[in-house]
């Protein structure tokens, strides 16, 4: 359309989208009625206002009376057409093409070599990835098998984007039938334009991908889901070395996604596996278990687990050394591929945090070295830790409580059974209270708990740093402590009005409750197996589900939730275990009563590990002075991105509890100096505050007291080695991943048929658009101009 | 009690050693046999379970080959199958049926304080009373239902009155002669007594050991009464009663185990092989490890083999017990299987 013709398009109200299809544009009345009904009136009423001019204005001029007949006639003939309505129609056709997402690994782990290829598939695998085809014959292949097996799976991975995005290429082909989207993962996704980059390994290539020393392969597939979420999602496209070291397990991440779409998966995904099938040549210690807290001169066990793969055979000594480096105890080990166990014995000797390192030596062929030795951190205690166990009855739960703290050296255990109608009761003094470090509080009936005994366990927590345990039942707590003393110190806000006033919610029995481990849980003592949240969160994650917890509707202030659960009402999350400061002790809530399922299959080290573990984090700790400043930094070693929590204690020149804010440490660290404001924690005094360390290195704390020296602490923060622990390729993962999704594992030499397998279709929208023609300035210009004339004519004539 | 720390620590050590073991392959190797195996093993249970739920009839009882009346033993088995896999009373799919049986058992209370059904069939009340009383027990760490734990501090003080002076139990509720059969079920429920904190004379559990002991033969395994030749089925329930009173580091429990695996497994082995399976896979269990290893592959083997397509398991010795259904059979193959979960406190280690 010309430039004068779209002008006066424009001014009809037909807009820049229509002109682009001007012959498509379609001419429609809205009330055509009216036009069938208006235009003979039209005609008789032109012929009566002819007739009518004529006899009363004979003395006219004949042109200045045809003149204004027109004008009559034209006016009423434009209301006419107003009325008819118009309009202008272009009837569109969208067509949606459905989502392919390629997610790239960029992950450290992908700098390993490839390995060994097996030799039959070495020519198509090389075709598919663009690389220069191998001779032949059998020497030929097996030149080539041992060039591939040593270049980085990162740029084999680029060698096959490459190829397979060029004309005739699988991505090439998606790209034309499909909205094709690249993301890239290392500890962090990102949405990355197609051909911008060449895949960043090592240093990552964006900001919003972090460090590449972890890979968050289940947050990656959930950014897919989530921006694929308006139209289909075809497939997935995975190219990957199949590890996930950080953030939400990838198969939750599918779990979680099939859920939201109400049972059926979001896409399949099809895994291309990035590396050989058969593992490097390594030799690693996965795992060093350890009782957390042991009691002085208690003998306990150390456990290691070695993995090695290709060195079968092989003699080597696995040694336990500790935190002077000292040789404590050798264990030889014949390698056999896979995971063996060496177990050490180690004697606490002296009290503090001991830190025991197990250690194996590098072999010579070894592709990946930075796993050949773990640390772990014993706290040894100079006494027993003294707990207090009350119910109304014996639980499961509490008998096998009651098994296992016997058995844990560093417990000494009282159990008492207040049943409804007893005689019972429980103490009703701070000092009777205060005997105990630990009070675990069952479904206890408040019939046998007075206010008075409530009251005085509160003071004992508050100012003899005494810990107290919640777990409610189905009778009496929460349920009948909602107004009372006791209520002040759970950790969490209870719903008393749930579950017709039993304070607790019911799962359906098809679809009972799952512990989700909070980001905060896994790195939390309670929850502890290894120093890796990722695999605390995915072992916990994997428990038993079950059918009941206290109706614990959101945190109270300053606490934290370590574990939740959904509602079954869908409506939001339900605090499952939360733990909170309250004065100088501790408190926390265990929602249900059921943890007893964590023993499937394996007994008691779960189930002790969470509760002994969850017991000590709560129980009074050796009591720190009130009296004086200190400064505490927790944990002093941590991993780029997870949190620090600093404590300070402050007095002033008097001795007396400094309670006015703000109060602010310096953090420096390699990168600079930050400043971190504290809070009131609980008690005056008290402050606590914390950061995120983002750059491995040193992280100095500093506060400068006004009165006496500055007080100092440090985190060592370093980057985690897990990329590198398990260097083979987690096909099992993958293929967990194409099962729970439809989609298949697809090898890198058939590639080329993921196209083929993908069978969603575009979808086709019609989209209508209407412009009115007389809603416009010209059509308004026309009836005033008419208008005008008309009565120009008449006082021109001296007509009234 | 000087050593009893020691024991202790060093027990605490080595269970720790190997169970941690397992739990950090299990962590992460998820496609090693063991799992895959207790992967069958659940599906069966559930299987069985879903078998029993059925059979169950609107009383709260299972049919039984005995009579056609409720038997509070066969009951209390099929109970025990079903808490054995962590379906306890208030929850979960199965609590209606959960809650019908232990309403029925507490009200086979009779005024003697045995639990025995009215108008049951009674194969020798002590079998019944002792069965009923050990599934009462697990319940009541659920049930809140008034007299509950009264009902079963009575049913243990039944059982500790009717103890005989050599220190075992017989058919009926009185002080007279002994044989481990019997005896076997109530030093369970004297263990899962003492485990709900319920009032167990020390006596009652030295006597009882000592009765126990007197059943252990010097070739190795245990008679059903003292000076009668091995039986399979005994030596099972012997070791386990000797593990269960705490004298798991007797001479008696490793000859009883030992005797049991030189014998060729299969259901012939023993005109009662469920009841042996039940029993021995309990004690080769508290028996650790080593003898755990030993033993549990045979049967799960056997077992999960046998189990018919209906979720239920062939009779073989013991047919007679089951008549038409085969809850009997099923409900004690079922609880030989769930050993592996773990979840019945009565036989935590």
């Amino acid at each position: 359309m010309s430039g004068s013709a779209a002008l006066v398009a424009r001014w009809f109200g037909i807009g820049h989208g229509m002109q682009t299809a001007i012959d498509r544009v379609e001419w429609y009345w809205a009330r055509p009625q009216v036009l069938w009904i208006g235009v003979p009136l039209l005609v008789v009423a032109a012929w009566w206002i002819v007739r009518r001019h004529r006899q009363r204005f004979p003395w006219l001029a004949p042109a200045l009376r045809r003149a204004l007949d027109v004008c009559r006639i034209a006016v009423v003939a434009l209301f006419l057409f107003v009325l008819a309505g118009p309009t202008v129609r272009l009837e569109e056709r969208i067509e949606e093409k459905p989502v392919v997402a390629l997610l790239v690994d960029t992950s450290d782990s992908m700098r390993l070599p490839l390995g060994r290829l097996p030799a039959e598939s070495i020519a198509a695998v090389t075709e598919a990835a663009g690389l220069d085809r191998p001779a032949a014959d059998d020497a030929g292949a097996e030149t080539a098998v041992a060039q591939l097996a040593t270049l980085s799976r990162a740029d084999f991975l680029a060698a096959l984007e490459r190829a397979q995005s060029a004309d005739g290429g699988a991505l090439a082909e998606m790209a034309r039938r499909y909205d094709l989207r690249r993301y890239e993962f290392a500890r962090r996704p990102r949405r990355a334009a197609r051909g911008a980059a060449e895949p960043a390994v090592g240093g990552e290539s964006g900001a919003g991908a972090g460090t590449s020393s972890d890979t968050a392969l289940g947050a990656a597939l959930q950014m897919a889901f989530d921006d694929a979420s308006d139209r289909p999602l075809a497939a997935i496209v995975l190219l990957s070395d199949g590890r996930s070291t950080v953030g939400i397990d990838p198969l939750e991440a599918v779990r979680r996604a099939t859920d939201a779409g109400g049972g059926q998966p979001p896409g399949p995904i099809f895994a291309v596996p990035i590396g050989a099938a058969e593992p490097p040549v390594d030799l690693a210690v996965a795992d060093v278990l350890a009782a957390p807290v042991v009691a002085l001169d208690d003998t306990v066990s150390v456990v290691a687990t070695v993995e090695s793969a290709g060195l079968a055979g092989r003699s080597v000594a696995v040694e336990l050394r500790d935190g002077a480096g000292g040789l404590v105890e050798t264990f030889p080990l014949v390698l056999k591929d896979g995971r063996q166990q060496a177990v050490f014995t180690w004697r606490a000797t002296s009290p503090g945090t001991a830190r025991l390192e197990v250690a194996v030596a590098v072999e010579p062929e070894e592709v990946v070295r930075e796993n050949n030795a773990v640390g772990v951190a014993v706290e040894v205690s100079q006494r027993r830790t003294k707990v207090l166990l009350v119910d109304s009855m014996p639980r499961w739960d509490l008998r096998f409580i009651d098994h296992a703290i016997r058995r844990d050296t560093g417990f000494e255990a009282t159990i008492m059974l207040v049943p409804e109608g007893s005689a019972e009761t429980l103490p009703t003094t701070v000092e009777a209270w205060a005997a105990y470090d630990l009070v675990v509080l069952g479904d206890v009936p408040s019939e046998r708990f007075p206010a008075a005994g409530q009251e005085a366990l509160a003071e004992a927590v508050a100012r003899r740093g005494v810990g107290v345990v919640f777990q409610p039942g189905g009778e009496h707590l929460p349920r009948e402590y909602a107004a009372a003393p006791l209520a002040e110190l759970f950790p969490v806000d209870v719903d008393a009005t749930a579950g017709a006033g039993t304070a607790a919610l019911e799962a359906p029995a098809f679809k009972p409750f799952r512990m989700r481990v909070t980001a905060r849980g896994s790195m939390h003592p309670a929850f502890a197996l290894s120093g890796d949240a990722v695999r605390n969160r995915a072992a916990w994650g994997a428990m038993p589900s079950f059918f009941r917890v206290a109706a614990a509707t959101r945190p109270r202030p300053a606490a934290t939730v370590l574990a939740e659960v959904d509602a079954p009402d869908g409506r939001g999350p339900i605090v499952l275990v939360a733990e909170a400061p309250v004065g100088r002790g501790r408190t926390a809530w265990i929602g249900t009563e059921e943890t007893f399922r964590w023993r499937r299959n394996v007994g008691d080290p779960l189930f002790w590990r969470f509760w002994g573990q969850a017991l000590r984090s709560v129980a009074r700790r050796d009591d720190r002075p009130t009296d004086s400043n200190w400064l505490i930094v927790a944990p002093t070693r941590c991993e780029p991105d997870a949190p620090v929590t600093v404590e300070v204690n402050l007095v002033d020149a008097q001795g007396q509890p400094v309670a006015r804010g703000p109060q602010v440490v310096t953090v420096a660290a390699d990168g600079g100096q930050t400043t971190v404001e504290l809070q009131p924690a609980g008690r005056p005094g008290l402050w606590q505050g914390g950061f995120v360390p983002l750059v491995p290195g040193r992280h100095a704390v500093r506060y400068e007291p006004v009165v006496g020296p500055a007080l100092t602490a440090d985190c060592l923060v370093a980057e985690p080695t897990r990329e590198r622990a398990r260097p083979d390729v987690d096909r099992d993962t993958l293929a967990s991943l194409a099962d729970l999704s439809g989609g298949a594992v697809v090898e890198v030499d058939d590639v080329a048929t993921i196209t083929s397998r993908l069978t969603a279709t575009a979808v086709a929208t019609k989209r209508v658009h209407e412009d009115d023609v007389w809603d416009t300035w010209p059509v308004l210009l026309l009836l005033v101009g008419l208008y005008c004339i008309d009565v120009g004519i008449r006082r021109l004539s001296g007509l009234s | 009690m000087g050593e009893r720390p020691m024991v202790c620590r060093w027990g605490w050590c080595g269970a720790l050693a190997l169970l941690l073991a397992g739990l950090s392959a299990g962590g992460a190797a998820a496609a090693d046999a063991d799992s895959a195996e207790l992967v069958r093993v659940e599906a069966a249970v559930d299987r069985a379970l879903e078998y029993l739920a059925a059979k169950q009839d609107a009383s709260g009882s299972w049919p039984h080959g005995l009579s056609q009346q409720p038997n509070s033993g066969i009951d209390a088995l099929c109970l025990l199958a079903f808490l054995g896999r962590g379906h306890v009373p208030g929850r979960g799919p199965y609590r209606e049926t959960v809650g019908r049986t232990v309403e029925a058992l507490l009200a086979s209370r009779r005024p003697d304080d045995l639990l025995v059904r009215a108008g049951g069939h009674s194969h020798g009340p002590m079998y019944e009373h002792g069965l009923a009383t050990l599934a009462l027990i697990e319940a009541s760490g659920w049930v809140t239902t008034p007299g509950m734990r009264e009902t079963c501090q009575a049913a243990v003080d039944l059982i500790v009155k009717a103890q005989n002076r050599e220190g075992g139990w017989r058919y009926q509720p009185k002080p007279q002669d002994a044989d481990l059969s019997v005896t076997v079920m109530q030093v369970v429920a004297l263990r899962a007594a003492q485990n709900a904190r319920l009032d167990v004379p020390q006596e009652t559990i030295d006597n009882a050991i000592r009765y126990v002991k007197t059943c252990a033969r010097p070739e190795g395994g245990f008679s059903y009464q003292p000076g009668q030749g091995v039986k399979n089925a005994q030596s099972a329930a012997g070791a386990l009663s000797l593990a269960l009173l705490g004298r798991f580091d007797d001479p008696a429990v490793a000859g009883a185990l030992e005797s049991l695996q030189k014998r060729e497994y299969r259901p012939q082995m023993d005109d009662y092989f469920h009841y042996m399976n039940y029993y021995s896979m309990q004690a080769h269990f508290q028996a650790g490890e080593r003898q755990w290893a030993a033993w549990h592959p045979r049967v799960r083997g056997v077992l999960l083999d046998a189990q018919n397509t209906d979720g239920s398991w062939p009779g073989w010795g013991e047919e007679r017990l089951n008549g038409q259904a085969k809850c009997y059979s099923t409900a004690l193959a079922t609880m030989a299987l769930e050993v592996y979960m773990h979840y019945l406190p009565a036989y935590q280690r």
